[in-house]
């Protein structure tokens, strides 16, 4: 009994020292500004866009402590995604200045691929959870797109996938009801209530009058 | 005795005499008796009107007169002059003598003298004597003043016969306006005209009546005891009593921002240490993540 008592502790203590010895530590700018991020992400998706802005402006403002205008660069980007998967417009001016000051060459694929620009993204570069899709985008087939999509694990980039088709106008019921679950799945407010109304359009547009009725009172019935 | 007394007249006697003729002696020099006297002689185409004992006058001064008018072989006015010596230096070679005959007042001879360094004249010199009538000068003027009057006069005759005519043809005429328009069917259309003015006049009159009887009731609306400026200023006497209020709460409301203000201030110092103390927290917690094993690297990615 001591002697697995013994052992268990110097097992223990093996493992926090292996710990110790892999894990290096960041700086507090990019632990700080991730935090930030990741508040923004939850909050953007979520409906609070005061919150969200002002969790933006904080990751933006530990960031740039550094001065390293690639990660500057990649929130710029994220925030782009995030507007492309609620199926909102936004500008990339903020990314395309930092671009043109120091190119960074995932930075810039990533670009590319969030504008649907698919021929031009080194799918090299790309995640590995979007390849699949990307490879579907550029067939331009949507029982393989939305197959691709159904595979991507994580929702948000799901979600960001689904943006980027549906604003390529490649898309069918099917793909926004996978958006909608995503969405509702995730209590993600502002995406939901968009791709309803998307889907409302079109039922309406495909002269679906009942579908995009019930559709309608789904939307009513959820917004605030 | 008796010596004596005709000693003394004859003294008186002569003393008197000598007296007397001493005076008369003086006043003898003084009249210029014995004062040399030159005669000049002037020629004139006319003797009319010169007559002996005429005064020569020099810048309104009498300063000889005439002695003696004559006429000589060729049948020119001779006329002597006298000038006392002491007037002869105005008499000069160049002077210019002239007889005038004024309208009023006895005819003269005048010398005037140019140029007083030039020399004297000779009483052998003749000189001929200028006549001024100014008589006959105004009758020369008057003559075409009087022709002019003539004329005019004419003119006026032949005005009136026409005046004469005109009135003639006015008095056919019924009125003013038909002499002057000369168009009976014009004028009779005016004449209609002033009677509907007549009648828009009387309507008029009638109208301004009943705006003034208006513009008496809207005073009384307006400046009445009950009108609309006395509320305006009833209003008004409110709203300053009002404002008055409403001043006092402003000044308690800047008392309250100006402590609310200090209360900022302090706000402001505690935010900033509660900041400071989150930062705290927070590097505390990323120190004790860097020291748990395999948690995950929490890294900026794109999404």
């Amino acid at each position: 009994m001591k002697k697995n008592l013994f052992a268990a502790i110097l097992f223990f203590i093996a493992v926090l020292c292996a710990g110790c010895g892999m894990k290096t530590s960041l700086p507090s700018w990019r632990h700080e500004g991730f935090a930030q991020l990741e508040n923004y992400k939850k909050n953007f998706l979520a409906g609070r866009e005061q919150v969200a802005e002002s969790h933006y402006r904080k990751a933006l403002e530990e960031v740039k402590r550094s001065g390293d205008i690639i990660t500057i660069s990649k929130i710029y980007l994220t925030k782009t995604a995030l507007h492309v998967a609620s199926l909102r417009q936004t500008t990339n001016d903020d990314y395309l200045i930092l671009e043109a000051i120091e190119r960074d060459n995932e930075n810039q694929n990533f670009y590319i691929f969030i504008n649907g620009d698919f021929s031009r993204v080194n799918q090299n570069l790309m995640p590995p959870r979007y390849r699949e899709f990307l490879k579907a985008g550029l067939t331009g087939d949507l029982s393989f797109i939305n197959k691709a999509l159904a595979e991507i694990d994580d929702p948000l980039s799901k979600l960001i996938a689904i943006g980027i088709i549906v604003n390529k106008r490649i898309y069918n019921e099917r793909t926004l009801e996978t958006a909608i679950t995503t969405a509702s799945l995730n209590g993600w407010h502002k995406p939901l209530l968009a791709y309803l109304a998307k889907l409302q359009a079109f039922y309406e547009s495909n002269n679906q009058k009942d579908k995009a009725e019930l559709t309608m009172r789904r939307l009513k019935a959820i917004s605030n | 005795m008796q010596d004596k007394n005709a000693f003394k007249v004859g003294l008186f006697v002569i003393a008197t005499t000598i007296i007397v003729s001493s005076a008369i002696g003086y006043l003898i020099h003084k009249k210029g008796v014995f004062e040399k006297v030159y005669t000049f002689t002037l020629a004139a185409k006319t003797g009319d009107g010169l007559t002996k004992g005429m005064p020569v006058l020099f810048s309104g001064f009498t300063i000889g007169k005439v002695d003696n008018v004559e006429l000589n072989d060729q049948g020119i006015v001779i006329i002597k002059i006298k000038i006392p010596k002491r007037h002869s230096k105005w008499i000069r070679f160049d002077s210019t003598f002239s007889f005038d005959k004024p309208l009023i007042g006895a005819p003269i001879i005048s010398v005037k003298t140019e140029n007083m360094s030039s020399r004297p004249l000779s009483e052998k010199d003749v000189l001929e004597i200028r006549t001024v009538n100014d008589i006959n000068e105004v009758i020369k003027r008057i003559h075409p003043i009087l022709d002019t009057i003539t004329r005019v006069a004419g003119n006026i005759e032949t005005v009136s016969a026409n005046v004469a005519k005109l009135t003639g043809t006015f008095s056919s005429k019924s009125s003013i306006l038909e002499m002057a328009v000369n168009d009976p069917d014009s004028v009779k259309s005016f004449h209609e005209s002033m009677k509907s003015m007549k009648v828009i006049t009387s309507r008029l009159e009638d109208t301004l009546k009943k705006v003034d009887a208006m513009a008496d009731k809207t005073d009384t609306k307006i400046y009445g005891s009950e009108g609309a400026l006395s509320l305006a200023n009833n209003i008004l006497k409110d709203l300053i009593a009002k404002l008055q209020n409403l001043d006092t709460t402003v000044s308690n409301i800047n008392t309250i921002s100006n402590s609310t203000a200090e209360s900022t201030k302090d706000l402001k110092q505690l935010r900033g240490e509660i900041d400071i103390t989150i930062y705290s927290i927070k590097e505390l917690a990323a120190k004790i993540d860097d020291m748990l094993p395999l948690k995950k690297r929490s890294d900026i990615k794109l999404p």
